[in-house]
């Protein structure tokens, strides 16, 4: 076991020395950094003093080791559009950004779940139908313009829920469900396939000959049996909860990381992106090792490939 | 924001790591017929709607005699036809400096499924020929290589990468083709390559060998032909999500840029005004639903047809 852990975890360091290694090839896409820190009547020489100060004039190789360095220190650089260090930033509003995170993929859950559920148990049923309708339906419903229409019913028309901010509960709702919404479809056809082939099972078929009452048979025999591959669409939706939330906090004005971050990317402030990519990615390489080690817990066979 | 789940539903699929299939199964032979004749008229009016779009799209010129960017101040903010103050030389109303807003959503139509094909071409281009170069050749680097810079990309969520490139190499109608393109290489690039690898060890690329059959000719008449219906099911499922994810970023400042007609920057740019023309954004955000709602359709019903197995197994 602990040697498959050292395995996943140094393969995952390579992985993100490749994912610092494009954030790096983004400062060279950008143009010129140095022209860009001075005005444009800049002469020559004060751009070359630049240049050498941030170390512009080494080789590209040397200038890579170097930001690999600083990185593993946590140091990203100053943000220039706060001066301040681009990790504080993020870590700042980290909290915020997972507390809205959290709640999107729980609706996810709490609408998701009961559809897939009531589909499987109806099978074939309009019911089943109108729970795969809805699925379809939310796959097809660009979230940033579901967004939009809460804001103008729920916030602007209704006056039910804030339109922006942060604060209370009241404020988690419409950018969750914007989170929640591609998660939904995924989990409800999941959840419905998942349950349906665990219905089929002996096992099923034996709670119910020890005369174990359908919704026992259900909550003990067949949910925990069916989950599993529910919480695997959840860790491939971790990077489209991460991508949702930035356009909720945009749509929203919700101040965490995703809006920080997309402010960060409209004015090139190249430290506070770099910062920002690879936290998530290391975000999202973590989720899904820990998925991958409660396998390997749960089944040996997963430890030996 | 929808399509990314899409992705990772695809994902998921091309690397084999999810546990359960996502849902394409009822179309299983256990279908009552009811149930099969519904489907086949809810296919049967996802083609019909598609076909009247890409019409609509490529004739965009004959069917409105607006033009997407010409502005009159004097017809501005005109709400659709059928409400009490429309015209019905604007049937779809105006925006705010007076152009026709259902002559732009036509255009807007046409630019997403330009975009979504575009994009399918190239990444489609870039992920084949790097599956079969390290399915059929088995070379051992390149599929080393090609592998290392999937999984380094998939640890970058879709929108983040492509909104931090866009904005590195500046964002315009091109680089939005090929930033969406070449990041969706890798799921064309892990099916293939799969798909290759089983092929490879048929009896009758043996034989094709053992005539003499150049490489060459074994790629093309022998491997992609068989490796086509794959293909085929990547790209219905794919191109929807493309088109989503272009509308995002369009959405998000860094894709389409005004005044040009776009889906997404058209439902950004009605925004301001959402409370006074609730059209600007309702209308665009519909169509856009419209259109990747007929293709995911499409795409279920031929990823079913083409894809015996997963008939089999549903039953």
């Amino acid at each position: 076991m602990a040697r498959f852990i050292l395995r996943r975890l140094s393969y995952n360091v390579l992985v993100l020395v490749g994912v610092l290694f494009f954030v790096h090839g983004l400062l060279l896409a950008t143009g010129d950094p140095a022209a860009s820190l001075l005005p444009i009547d800049a002469g020559e020489e004060a751009i070359d003093n630049i240049r050498d100060k941030h170390g512009l004039n080494d080789p590209l190789p040397v200038q890579f080791v170097k930001f690999v360095g600083r990185v593993a220190q946590g140091d990203f650089g100053d943000s220039w559009q706060h001066s301040r260090p681009a990790l504080e930033l993020i870590l700042e509003r980290a909290p915020a950004s997972l507390r809205l995170g959290l709640v999107g993929l729980g609706i996810a859950l709490v609408v998701g779940t009961p559809l897939g559920a009531l589909a499987a148990i109806k099978k074939g049923t309009w019911i089943d139908q109108s729970a795969r309708f809805v699925a379809v339906l939310g796959q097809a419903t660009p979230g940033f313009w579901l967004g939009i229409m809460l804001l103008l019913i729920l916030g602007v028309r209704l006056e039910l829920l804030p339109i922006s901010g942060a604060g209370d509960w009241r404020h988690l709702v419409m950018p969750g469900i914007v989170i929640a919404l591609p998660t939904i479809p995924s989990i409800v056809r999941i959840f419905r396939s998942s349950l349906i082939g665990v219905l089929e099972r002996d096992y099923v078929r034996t709670a119910r000959a020890k005369g174990l009452g359908g919704l026992r048979v259900f909550r003990r025999h067949v949910t925990r049996n069916a989950s599993i591959p529910v919480i695997t669409v959840i860790s491939f939706e971790v990077g489209a909860i991460l991508s949702g939330a930035l356009i909720a906090e945009v749509i929203f004005a919700y101040p965490g990381v995703g809006r920080l971050a997309y402010i960060a990317i409209l004015g090139r402030d190249l430290a506070l992106v770099q910062a920002y990519v690879v936290v998530v990615s290391v975000v999202v390489l973590t989720t899904n090792m820990l998925l991958d080690l409660t396998y390997a817990l749960i089944d040996p066979r997963v430890r030996v490939r | 924001m929808s399509p990314l789940a899409a992705v990772r539903r695809a994902l998921a699929a091309a690397t084999g790591r999810s546990i359960a299939d996502d849902g394409g199964e009822p179309s299983a032979p256990v279908l009552s017929s009811g149930r099969g004749r519904r489907r086949r008229i809810a296919v049967v009016l996802a083609a019909c709607l598609l076909g009247v779009m890409i019409l609509a799209a490529v004739l965009a010129p004959l069917i409105t005699w607006h033009d997407p960017l010409d502005t009159d101040v004097v017809e501005r903010l005109h709400p659709p036809a059928w409400s009490t103050d429309g015209k019905l030389t604007n049937l779809l109303g105006t925006d705010s400096i007076g152009r026709d807003l259902f002559t732009r959503i036509l255009y807007g139509i046409r630019a997403s499924l330009v975009i979504g094909f575009a994009a399918m071409l190239v990444g489609g281009g870039v992920g084949v020929t790097a599956g079969i170069l390290s399915g059929y050749y088995d070379g051992r680097i390149a599929a080393f290589v090609f592998g290392r810079v999937a999984d380094i990309q998939q640890a970058i969520p879709f929108v983040v990468l492509a909104l931090a490139v866009a904005a590195s190499v500046g964002a315009s109608f091109r680089n939005l083709i090929l930033i969406l393109g070449v990041g969706s290489w890798l799921f064309y690039f892990r099916i293939v390559r799969g798909e290759v690898l089983a092929i490879r060890e048929e009896t009758y690329i043996d034989a094709a060998n053992a005539i003499g059959a150049s490489n060459l000719r074994i790629l093309l008449r022998h491997l992609l032909p068989n490796v086509f219906p794959s293909i085929i099911v990547i790209v219905t499922l794919f191109v929807p999500r493309l088109i989503m994810f272009s509308a995002a970023l369009s959405f998000l400042g860094l894709g389409v840029q005004p005044p040009n007609p776009e889906l997404g920057l058209m439902i950004s740019e009605g925004r301001e005004l959402m409370q006074q023309a609730w059209w600007l954004t309702v209308l665009p955000g519909v169509a856009l639903a419209l259109i990747v709602l007929a293709m995911n359709t499409l795409g279920d019903w031929l990823r079913d047809q083409l894809d015996p197995t997963q008939r089999i197994r549903a039953s």
